[in-house]
């Protein structure tokens, strides 16, 4: 009996000894990245002019309608446009006449409006590109196919 | 020993988590911005040109009328353009059925459109009665290669009482009274 209760305590003074714990930490990068953009063609489609002066008709626009999904994950991310006119090849040396056409870029992104050089931060929406009011620059437009471009950056940034 | 090992794994571990993460390249989408203007013209004044004068007793066409022109000013073509004249002879206002031999109600006239196209645009009346009609003529159409703005100079000449066929254009007299004629220009795009 008395070997008996030696063991018990000896059994205790085992089951007494602090417990090891060991910790470790899970770790990983995701690094800052933006989608590609798939792009559309903005078409004005027949431009119109004024039949009694031959200037432009105003408020003239034109979109990508539906628009196309974009993402970027980095927190400062950045999206920035550039593009402001249309010409055609056709020209004239009547300083009466302009070859080209201006036009106010603007972008929405989930129906917000985005000016050029904000930040977006980590945002997946829909990207909308549009060419609004036309202008002429005071000037007759001369007729012809007018084409240009407007060129969306999405920068992604930590 | 294995205690040793997890130590070193978690050193190991600890680094590669401390690196910063990177930005990968910006996107770009370049999107196409396109539309198309139509070939256009515009005339100030569209109504017809109206060359008017009265025929008195005599049967004497006023020659003042080779003096007439109307100045166009405000014309304007965003491409290339073709002008065209067209007219109608002069007239009596209110045309009779039937005349006496050797009478005309009608003159034949020439009109030309100087100022726009490299060679002026004409037409001459081409009647061939005394009686006359309402017949349109047209001249041919002269081209402008480029977009223009400009002033167009209208002018008539070459005035020449229409006769039956067998009479002399000498021996025919006007009958009196007011007469007209109408003078079109036509301006049409190229494009």
């Amino acid at each position: 009996m008395k070997k008996l209760l030696m063991a018990a305590v000896a059994l205790a003074a085992l089951n007494a000894t602090p417990a090891m714990a060991e910790s470790f930490t899970v770790q990983g990068t995701v690094n800052a990245a933006c989608s590609a953009i798939t792009t559309s063609v903005i078409d004005f489609g027949t431009i119109g002019i004024s039949s009694t002066t031959g200037r432009l008709i105003t408020n003239q626009s034109a979109d990508t309608g539906a628009g196309t999904s974009v993402w970027c994950n980095g927190v400062n991310s950045t999206l920035s446009f550039s593009g402001n006119t249309i010409t055609t090849t056709n020209t004239t040396s009547d300083t009466a006449f302009t070859s080209t056409l201006g036009f106010t870029p603007k972008v929405t992104l989930g129906g917000n409006n985005v000016t050029t050089g904000s930040t977006i931060g980590a945002v997946a929406a829909t990207l909308v590109v549009k060419a609004e009011n036309l202008t002429d620059n005071s000037k007759l437009p001369v007729a012809g196919n007018y084409t240009g471009t407007i060129t969306v950056t999405l920068t992604p940034a930590v | 020993m294995m205690r040793r090992s997890f130590q070193v794994m978690g050193i190991i571990f600890a680094c590669a988590g401390s690196l910063p993460a990177q930005a990968a390249s910006p996107r770009q989408g370049t999107f196409t911005v396109k539309g198309k203007l139509n070939g256009s013209c515009v005339l100030p004044q569209t109504a017809p040109l109206t060359l008017s004068t009265t025929v008195p007793a005599s049967g004497k066409l006023d020659p003042a009328l080779s003096n007439a022109s109307w100045t166009i000013a405000g014309l304007t073509c965003n491409s290339g353009s073709q002008i065209t004249v067209s007219a109608r002879s002069l007239r009596l206002n209110v045309p009779r059925t039937s005349l006496a031999p050797a009478q005309s109600q009608t003159v034949n006239f020439t009109a030309k459109a100087s100022g726009w196209a490299s060679s002026d645009a004409n037409v001459t009346t081409g009647e061939t009665t005394a009686l006359g009609s309402t017949t349109l003529y047209g001249g041919a159409p002269k081209t402008q290669n480029a977009p223009k703005t400009g002033t167009i100079i209208v002018s008539v000449s070459n005035f020449v009482v229409s006769t039956n066929k067998g009479s002399s254009a000498n021996s025919a007299k006007l009958i009196d009274g007011a007469y007209s004629a109408t003078i079109i220009l036509t301006l049409t795009p190229s494009v």
